[in-house]
């Protein structure tokens, strides 16, 4: 085994655990660190891709970069999601009882 | 003229980037021009290629695969075309009324930001570019499910998680690809990828698209962020967003790879089940915007169920026309009736069907635009949604394919049952059993009366243009 086929069996068996884990974790972190495995994954595909010619080739490289920083963006988006939604069951359970002061936003 | 094709992405880039600093009332005035320049761009962009044939801008002047190529042929028209109406439609919708913009400031930024990403999307010659333009989609996309109410925010993470899974699978197939022909540039892909390797990236590829599409049995994503999302929202993402994960399915397995029967087979069975399945669900809603979210679900079955049919020789360019005329029906009709939806939402404060008992007698218009766009989403004769289904239909006789026209009239029929129920709502006069129980919603804005309407009319009456729709689809086709 070489270590080009190396690279692309763990790339295969890091986006395969990620998808895994993502479908079956309840807890919104997890899910998107889970997410984030599976774009490692399938950016060390590109990686390993990059190395099967003889000469490395830098395209592919050039792409898994900007896979990084797509990966950081939606992450980014992700985690402000998470505390937003995280906020928002904290109020509800807050205000339960008390009465709410939001009972008059629309719906 | 090619300069026109990077203006198409730039135009409404711009837009977003001006619209940031500014205070959401100004945004809207900026954004709402910022619309009528994108929509005439997108417009001449579709008038060129009908007149001039295929465009081709290459970035910077660098040939591929150094270079970045944009191209527009009238596949690309089409959605192109699609695109400015539509967004342009509901942007004088968002501006009629903040309330229809969602709670949160934001709708103009991440909606021209679509915009963007959508014409990124239908005029990519690159792989990489369309992955690149396809996640702009994806993460504006969920920025506007977030601006919903509550519950909104759940919606859109589930929303980013299967529409980023979506998008990795089609990365794998972008460097699959790559690796096996060493270019990015699609036309020149095609040309080099080996036969034995086309069936992986395919199928990685269609699996990551469909899940953007809400192909059954993963649709679940969609009727919480669809019917959820506020008023001017919904519409751009079912009409819309939907459609440029399929233009890139469509673009795949026409210009790419070559025809993969099996694959076809499957990715139409499950247009198949989304079809029944979809329109099973609509029937058991009771509230009209998520009736409508799951007539997209099944909608998109209609569009996969064209891909065996496409796959059979000789078929190639008859059924690329019937699936693009499936699609402009569905986003025109979608668009008019979530329009309507939403801003019956916005004037009575329910979307229950009962709780729209009579609401035609002071909402005319309304009424009158979701009866077009019933008209059309059933695909009754005329309706652009009709001269779909037909070519599909003269195409599964032809070839035989009786299963595909069993789906269609079985889907037809479900269709009938799901969208009569909140029309036969909204005309029914309550005053027989309670009286004093009809509805009369707000008074609204004239956007939101016409605005249905009038996409409602053009879903129906185009389909008497159906023959020079095809002839615009294949326009740079059959290479």
């Amino acid at each position: 085994m070489t270590v080009v086929d190396l690279t692309l069996w763990v790339a295969g068996l890091l986006a395969g655990l990620g998808v895994v884990r993502m479908l079956t974790v309840q807890d919104l972190i997890a899910r998107l660190v889970a997410l984030n495995v599976t774009g490692a994954g399938t950016l060390l595909a590109l990686v390993g891709l990059s190395v099967r010619t003889g000469v490395v080739d830098a395209v592919p490289q050039a792409l898994a970069l900007t896979g990084i920083v797509i990966t950081l963006a939606f992450t980014g988006v992700g985690v402000v999601l998470v505390r937003v939604i995280e906020v928002d069951a904290e109020e509800v359970s807050g205000n339960a009882g008390a009465g709410s002061d939001d009972a008059g936003r629309p719906r | 003229m090619s300069v026109l094709l990077p203006a198409a992405v730039l135009v409404p880039t711009i837009v977003a980037v001006v619209c940031v600093p500014l205070p959401r009332r100004r945004q809207a005035t900026v954004g709402l021009a910022g619309a009528v320049l994108s929509s005439v761009v997108g417009l001449w962009v579709v008038l060129v290629v009908v007149h001039d044939g295929p465009l081709e801008h290459l970035m910077a002047g660098w040939d591929p695969p150094l270079g970045i190529a944009l191209r527009a042929d009238g596949l690309s028209a089409a959605f192109i075309g699609l695109t400015a109406i539509v967004a342009l439609a509901v942007a004088f919708v968002a501006a009629s009324e903040e309330a229809a913009t969602g709670e949160r400031a934001g709708f103009w930024v991440l909606s021209s930001l679509i915009w963007a990403g959508l014409n990124g999307v239908f005029l990519a010659g690159d792989l990489f570019n369309a992955y690149v333009a396809l996640e702009i989609l994806g993460l504006a996309a969920v920025g506007l499910v977030a601006l919903g109410g509550r519950g909104a925010p759940a919606a859109a993470l589930r929303y980013l998680v299967v529409a980023v899974l979506g998008s990795l699978l089609f990365l794998l197939m972008v460097a699959l690809v790559y690796g096996a022909t060493g270019t990015l540039d699609i036309v020149q892909a095609a040309q080099r990828l080996p036969d034995d390797r086309a069936s992986l990236p395919l199928a990685l590829a269609t699996a990551g698209l469909a899940l953007k599409c809400a192909l059954a049995p993963v649709h679940a994503w969609l009727p919480p962020a669809h019917a959820g999302a506020p008023a001017a929202v919904s519409p751009l993402l079912s009409a819309l967003v939907v459609k440029g994960a399929f233009y890139l399915i469509l673009r795949l397995w026409t210009d790419l790879f070559p025809f993969d029967a099996s694959l076809a087979l499957v990715a139409g069975a499950l247009g198949a089940l989304g079809v029944i399945w979809g329109a099973l669900l609509a029937l058991s809603q009771n509230h009209l915007k998520r009736i409508v979210a799951y007539s997209t679900v099944a909608q998109v079955g209609y569009l996969f169920l064209a891909l065996p049919l496409l796959v059979i020789p000789g078929q190639r360019e008859p059924m690329l026309a019937a699936v693009v005329t499936m699609a402009l029906a569905h986003g025109l009709a979608k668009c008019a009736m979530f329009v309507a939806a939403g801003s019956l939402l916005l004037g009575t404060g329910t979307d229950h069907i009962d709780g729209l008992k009579g609401a035609s007698r002071s909402q005319r218009m309304l009424t009158a635009g979701m009866m077009m766009a019933t008209v059309s989403l059933i695909g009754l004769p005329l309706s652009l949604g009709f001269a779909a289904k037909w070519q599909y239909a003269l195409v599964a006789v032809e070839t035989g394919t009786w299963w595909v026209l069993t789906v269609l009239v079985l889907g037809t029929l479900l269709a009938t049952a799901y969208l009569m129920r909140p029309v036969a709502a909204l005309l029914r006069d309550a005053d027989d059993d309670h009286r004093g129980s009809r509805v009369t919603p707000a008074p609204r804005p004239r956007a939101q009366r016409y605005v249905p309407v009038l996409l409602g009319l053009a879903a129906v009456l185009t389909g008497l243009w159906a023959v020079p729709l095809a002839r615009l689809v294949g326009i740079g086709g059959g290479a």
